[in-house]
């Protein structure tokens, strides 16, 4: 029977510790249990250990057992199972597997990328930015704020006028598309381009005759002029005698002003005569057929404009229902410009288009 | 400005701010400091001003021995601050004595460990605590992410941890996984739990009335968690309830038991509870390593084997586990000293 507290000290220095035999910590805790008469199997069930940590201790694999905390800490209840002093269990593992290291302390960072073409992606992005703002200043012409105020406008209108007339209940009137009072029924496109709705003429008696065209030269490019305005190449004719509204007849109709083109005989170069007009605000551009921008910008409301320059023309409207657009006294046949989803439209203008 | 200034000349420093102790680790110096979290207040009975008498060591010394114009305070309490301006001049003492020069006023980077069932104000009270005691920076850590990694369980391992930091007023216990805690739970029963239940179970059963520093003389000298073949005596001398007098009398470690039993099963209790929580693969880790103990609750004599009987695991004593929680802080200080993405792991806020 073991009895520790018989055995003089000198004899447990001789027996039980592996100093004076050279053996390993292993090897004496497994003399030690076996001394003891208990099997592996026991002495794991007693620590609640694995069977493979405890045949690890005694074959001194304590690399095999993880980080040193728990080392330190099976050898210790070990030593406690099998009454040897923890003490000197623990600092005989200390001299056999060196002063114990700490595992470093570690930060689980993200993944480095793996492939340089991903640093690449800085480069594309910068060239897609590069590539947006070059389109947006070749466009920024384009970008009028006049013209989405006059969407604006025209929605708000036209909200406006739908509200008395649904409740005043439907009216033929009152279809999908919106019919403009200036512009002609299906008739009366097919019978005159213009008629006088109502006769009240603005413009002074003194112009209501058709003005003679000036014999002037005729212009590379069309420049659009408010009325009146004398033509710089025109001999100096008397005032009453200066050149106005190309079309009487509309000017008469829509009492707005109207706005012409000083070089009225440019049919005679081979020009077209493009005339514009306008029951809201809407918003144009116009080039002729060699790219020379004839007008741009916002249009007012019942304005008629007239334009020469060579054809075909490629007209950007902004409000096209509110345009109405007769070229060479010829009135244009709205389906070819009023689109059908939205009011913007893109269109080119030949000569001899329905 | 200044408070940078100041920065290059202070030192950074992770703070065990616990409710018996408080223990300063200096990146690169080790532990610097380990003194009770007690305050002695000098009151003034004509103007009624109060200052700080003594901090630390020399404030326990006091404790229950103190004049009507001397008050010794504990300002934790259960692991967060009772007291709020007794807390942050108690930091600010201790905070300028590590550091060894006096021109400046120190302003170091700051981490203390919290616990992990603090709230959100408990945590706020810390924190604003600590800049009043002129911190620059102030980083707070769950207490058993910083006991793990002062224990030295690899804690970025897919492996789970189960670690129990038994402390002065709170027990905590967490499962650790890929440096984030899987599960944490705490029970507000610590040291301080265990010297109320010894001065409980003498005065119920001797009629005696003893101190907190008689209690916890008792608890260190002949407390056990377990009982044992071997039984231990301690003399003591109390205030007798019936005679008014002071009597002395004998304790032996299984009457300590017995008084520790309530206190001890809360803790078992949060640890089963810890058990059934965690997740199927991580409690097979655990208990194949077994649970580490950390705190000064972990050098009660035979607490491991009590966890051991109870939950059938094995279980591990840190390496003098008292000071895990500020070692491991400062050990996330130094890796945040080398790369500040480590303050991303770690649940440090």
């Amino acid at each position: 029977m073991y009895m520790p507290n018989e055995i003089a000290p000198d004899f447990i220095q001789s027996t039980d510790t592996p100093a004076a035999s050279g053996e390993s910590l292993g090897a004496w805790l497994a003399r030690t249990r076996s001394d003891r008469g208990m099997a592996p199997r026991d002495a794991a069930r007693r620590l609640r250990l694995n069977l493979a940590i405890v045949q690890a201790i005694e074959a001194d694999n304590f690399a095999w057992l993880g980080p040193p905390v728990f080392v330190r800490g099976y050898l210790s209840r070990y030593a406690q199972l099998l009454d040897l002093p923890e003490s000197e269990v623990l600092e005989r593992h200390r001299q056999q597997s060196g002063p114990s290291q700490e595992p470093p302390l570690k930060v689980v960072l993200p993944v480095q990328r793996q492939s340089r073409l991903w640093d690449l992606r800085g480069l594309l992005y910068l060239l897609l930015v590069i590539g947006i703002g070059w389109t947006a200043v070749q466009h920024l012409g384009d970008l009028d704020p006049g013209r989405l105020l006059g969407w604006w406008k025209q929605d708000h209108d036209q909200n406006v006028a739908s509200q008395p007339a649904s409740s005043a209940g439907p009216t033929p009137s009152s279809t999908t598309q919106t019919h403009y009072p200036f512009q002609p029924k299906p008739a009366e496109v097919a019978s005159a381009p213009t008629a006088p709705a109502t006769p009240t003429p603005a413009v002074p008696p003194s112009s209501e005759a058709p003005a003679p065209k000036p014999e002037a030269p005729a212009a590379p490019l069309a420049s659009i002029t408010a009325l009146p305005i004398p033509a710089p190449v025109l001999p100096t004719p008397p005032v009453e005698h200066l050149p106005i509204a190309a079309v009487p007849d509309l000017s008469a109709t829509i009492t707005a002003p109207v706005t012409s083109i000083t070089g009225a005989s440019l049919d005679a170069n081979g020009e077209a005569k493009l005339l514009l007009e306008f029951s809201n605000d809407c918003w144009v551009e116009i080039k002729d057929a060699q790219g020379n921008v004839l007008t741009s910008g916002l249009m007012k409301a019942n304005s008629t404009h007239s334009i020469a320059g060579v054809a075909p023309f490629k007209v950007t409207l902004g409000n096209a229902p509110a345009a109405r657009i007769v070229l060479d006294d010829r009135l244009v046949d709205a389906a070819v410009y009023v689109p059908r989803r939205g009011t913007v439209s893109r269109f080119t203008l030949e000569r001899g288009q329905p | 400005m200044f408070k940078w200034l100041r920065g290059k000349f202070s030192n950074d420093l992770s703070i065990d701010l616990g409710t018996a102790n408080t223990l300063i680790y200096v990146r690169g110096g080790g532990i610097v400091l380990n003194e009770p979290s007690v305050v002695a207040i000098n009151q003034d009975p004509v103007r009624g001003i109060r200052t700080i008498a003594a901090v630390g060591t020399d404030a326990k010394r006091m404790l229950g021995r103190t004049p009507n114009n001397l008050s010794t305070i504990r300002p934790m309490k259960d692991g967060v601050i009772a007291d709020f301006t007794v807390t942050e001049k108690m930091l600010q003492h201790f905070i300028r004595k590590v550091h060894a020069r006096k021109f400046f006023n120190p302003s170091p980077r700051v981490l203390i460990s919290v616990p992990c069932g603090s709230t959100q104000v408990e945590r706020r009270a810390i924190r604003e605590s600590a800049m009043g005691a002129g911190a620059r920076v102030v980083y707070l850590i769950p207490e058993p992410m910083a006991a793990a990694i002062g224990a030295g369980i690899p804690v970025e391992e897919a492996r789970g941890a189960m670690v129990l930091d038994i402390g002065g007023g709170t027990s905590e216990v967490a499962v650790i996984s890929l440096n984030g805690i899987v599960y944490a739970g705490a029970v507000r029963i610590g040291g301080d739990r265990f010297d109320e239940a010894i001065i409980n179970y003498v005065r119920r059963n001797f009629g005696v009335l003893i101190g907190e520093p008689t209690a916890e003389r008792i608890k260190h000298e002949i407390g056990s968690a377990y009982p044992t073949s071997e039984v231990r005596e301690i003399e003591i001398k109390g205030r007798n309830l019936a005679e008014g007098v002071p009597r002395s009398f004998t304790l032996n470690s299984n009457e300590i038991l017995e008084a520790l039993q309530e206190p001890l099963s809360g803790i078992v209790s949060a640890v089963k509870m810890a058990l059934e929580a965690t997740p199927p693969e991580l409690a097979a880790d655990v208990a194949e390593r077994g649970i580490v103990l950390t705190g000064g609750g972990a050098l009660m004599r035979d607490i491991d084997r009590l966890i051991m009987e109870e939950t059938g695991l094995n279980v591990v004593v840190a390496e003098d586990p008292l000071t895990c929680v500020a070692r491991g802080g400062g050990r996330v200080l130094e890796l945040i000293a080398k790369d500040e993405r480590a303050i991303d792991a770690f649940a440090i806020e």
